[in-house]
């Protein structure tokens, strides 16, 4: 698996992107940072295929993503938006089972590998003690971690997705974090949306920083995240301090800073 | 070879082929196909005439007498089977909108497509003189017609309750098009043409449930190959793409569908409410599942407009009530519940 965006232009009535060119390889954990607006969710979105480029092109290994029928697209790339709502009364591996849908055809419902792909999501997700029960049923990690599963049912081998800790708490989104650690260790190439720069700055191989559309630095969380790129990004002053254990860097903001805005 | 899948049910896999047999569904529709010909049974003996079991079983046998034979097999049984198709129609054309709108609120009658068919047809009367059957090609049209322009009219998004507002009052501005024209027609006609626009079964012979059966046979099968990319459309948009379905053809073929199926019901009885709303919202309660439940949605719907239509026989002592109006009856409580146990502000 090979991702190249180049040039990339994007918008609708005004441009939301502009010219942003990066590239991912199998095995990658890329993570997209910057403000409200800056257009992390419209470069996720359009790298799902869902959003053609004005300008400039993505490729997945040299094809264009244009060339891709849905169908085919689903097969090679999985897209999860931000905080999706389930219909009522679905069991966690029916949820799970929807990620088969571009593998299936009118005379091949339930294929062997259906069902092996269904199993193994469920199991690399820790969700097969729980796939019975319904999506109503269990908590907000193992729910997100239920849609994790559906993305990985589909076999995709690019995964992108936007913010999928937003709405947990501090071990919810830790036991989510881990796994999509772990998947990226397994081989799988993912692409995802983050707010909480303490843990972007943890998992991410590449960390991709972004502002006003455009891209502002993209390595290291170590190279790209100093003091002076979180007050180029967030206009916040900052120090960076090195966390015990990884050393992965930590920011810390000043206080008092914004203090003309009284509630 | 059988296999039986933790996820999937019952599946039936040789080479490359594998097949699902979703047998939860298939006995509920054992189950609800069986009642229904016990409710036919029981609705054929129903009106101004009781029958009793063994009339029809003379019946059955062929010895029964010749105003027997003529009340039940040219008058009341084609007028219960047609109920019972345009019944199953309905629910057809309600389980697809709200699929498509992902709102239980878009059914047919509420966004004026059932009175877009129906002045159709009546401006077809008025015009030249088509036969008030022969209309369902003219009540498609008209249903069609009205589907486009509320989607004119509501812009790019289909969803949410802009949608179902703007049909409301496009059904209120075609309904009252629609009496306009009737007050235009000759007095004998008009009257007839009024019972009809109330939603009727009155007088419907083996004429109308050939249309319908044959309307059944195409979009049953058609509406079923669109169920799996259908149910789909439960989630956001986003992902239903993701997952490789194409949203656009996807939703015009459904929405084609359900105006060609309320059209069909409408030609054949007139603009009955509530019935597209009901069948599906009942069933998706009871056995929600991962398919949408399409052919039981429309074995409910068929059940209902045949009940419904039967009461309206016996209900009175004298005449009857249109199936439309015991329809609207049942419909409107039932309206009034669904919006009051929804949760508030969903979108």
């Amino acid at each position: 698996m090979q991702l190249e965006v180049s040039e990339l232009q994007l918008g609708y009535d005004r441009l939301i992107v502009k010219r942003l060119s990066l590239s991912l390889s199998a095995g990658q954990l890329m993570i997209l940072i910057g403000p409200n607006g800056c257009g992390k969710s419209t470069l996720l979105k359009s790298l799902a295929g869902q959003l053609p480029p004005q300008q400039g092109e993505i490729r997945l290994d040299g094809t264009p993503l244009t060339d891709f029928s849905p169908r085919a697209l689903a097969r090679r790339i999985a897209y999860l938006p931000q905080s999706p709502l389930a219909p009522d009364g679905l069991r966690v591996r029916d949820l799970v089972a929807y990620g088969r849908h571009p593998h299936q055809g009118l005379f091949r419902q339930w294929s062997a590998v259906d069902e092996a792909a269904v199993e193994q999501a469920l199991a690399d997700t820790d969700l097969s003690e729980l796939a019975d029960r319904r999506l109503e049923a269990i908590s907000g990690g193992q729910r997100q971690r239920a849609w994790l599963a559906l993305a990985l049912a589909q076999q995709a081998d690019l995964l992108l997705l936007d913010e999928p800790v937003s709405m947990l708490d501090l071990g919810h989104q830790l036991e989510v974090m881990e796994l999509v650690h772990r998947l990226s260790r397994q081989g799988r190439a993912i692409i995802m949306v983050l707010h909480d720069l303490m843990a972007a700055a943890r998992y991410a191989d590449v960390l991709v920083a972004m502002r006003d559309g455009q891209l502002v630095a993209a390595g290291k969380p170590a190279a790209v995240l100093t003091p002076e790129r979180v007050a180029a990004l967030y206009d916040v002053q900052a120090q960076i301090l090195t966390a015990p254990g990884d050393g992965s860097p930590v920011v810390v903001p000043v206080l008092g800073q914004r203090s003309e805005i009284r509630v | 070879m059988w296999y039986q899948s933790r996820t999937a049910g019952l599946v039936w896999r040789q080479g490359g082929m594998s097949l699902r047999l979703p047998l939860g569904a298939m006995l509920w529709a054992l189950a609800g196909g069986s009642l229904l010909l016990l409710l036919l049974g029981l609705c054929l003996m129903a009106g101004d005439t009781w029958l009793a079991p063994a009339d029809l079983l003379s019946l059955w046998r062929g010895e029964a007498p010749p105003w027997l034979r003529l009340l039940v097999w040219d008058i009341r049984l084609p007028r219960l089977l047609t109920g019972l198709g345009v019944g199953a129609v309905l629910a057809l054309a309600g389980s697809l909108l709200q699929a498509v709108a992902r709102n239980p609120l878009a059914t047919p009658d509420l966004l004026g497509i059932n009175h877009g068919a129906l002045l159709a047809v009546l401006a077809g009367l008025w015009l030249g003189n088509s036969p008030l059957l022969g209309g369902a090609l003219l009540a498609g049209l008209g249903a069609s017609v009205t589907l486009l322009l509320l989607l004119l009219l509501c812009g790019r998004g289909l969803q949410g309750h802009r949608l179902v507002l703007m049909g409301l009052g496009l059904g209120i501005a075609l309904r009252a098009a629609g009496e306009m024209v009737i007050t235009q027609l000759p007095l004998h006609q008009a009257a007839s043409v009024y019972t009809w626009s109330l939603g009727s079964l009155l007088g419907r012979d083996w004429s109308a449930v050939q249309q319908v059966s044959l309307g059944l046979a195409v979009l049953l099968p058609l509406a079923r190959w669109l169920g799996q990319p259908l149910t789909l459309l439960r989630f956001e948009p986003a992902l239903a793409r993701s997952l490789g379905v194409r949203l656009l053809p996807l939703r015009w073929l459904a929405l084609l569908l359900a105006a060609a199926s309320a059209g069909l019901a409408t030609a054949l009885a007139g603009p009955i409410a509530f019935v597209a709303l009901m069948a599906p919202v009942i069933l998706q309660r009871l056995a929600p599942g991962t398919r949408l439940p399409l052919v039981r949605s429309a074995l409910l719907g068929g059940a209902t407009v045949m009940l419904a239509d039967t009461l309206g026989r016996v209900i009175l002592p004298q005449g009857e009530l249109p199936v439309g109006v015991i329809c609207t009856l049942l419909g409107g409580p039932f309206l009034l519940w669904l919006l009051w146990q929804a949760p508030p502000d969903k979108e």
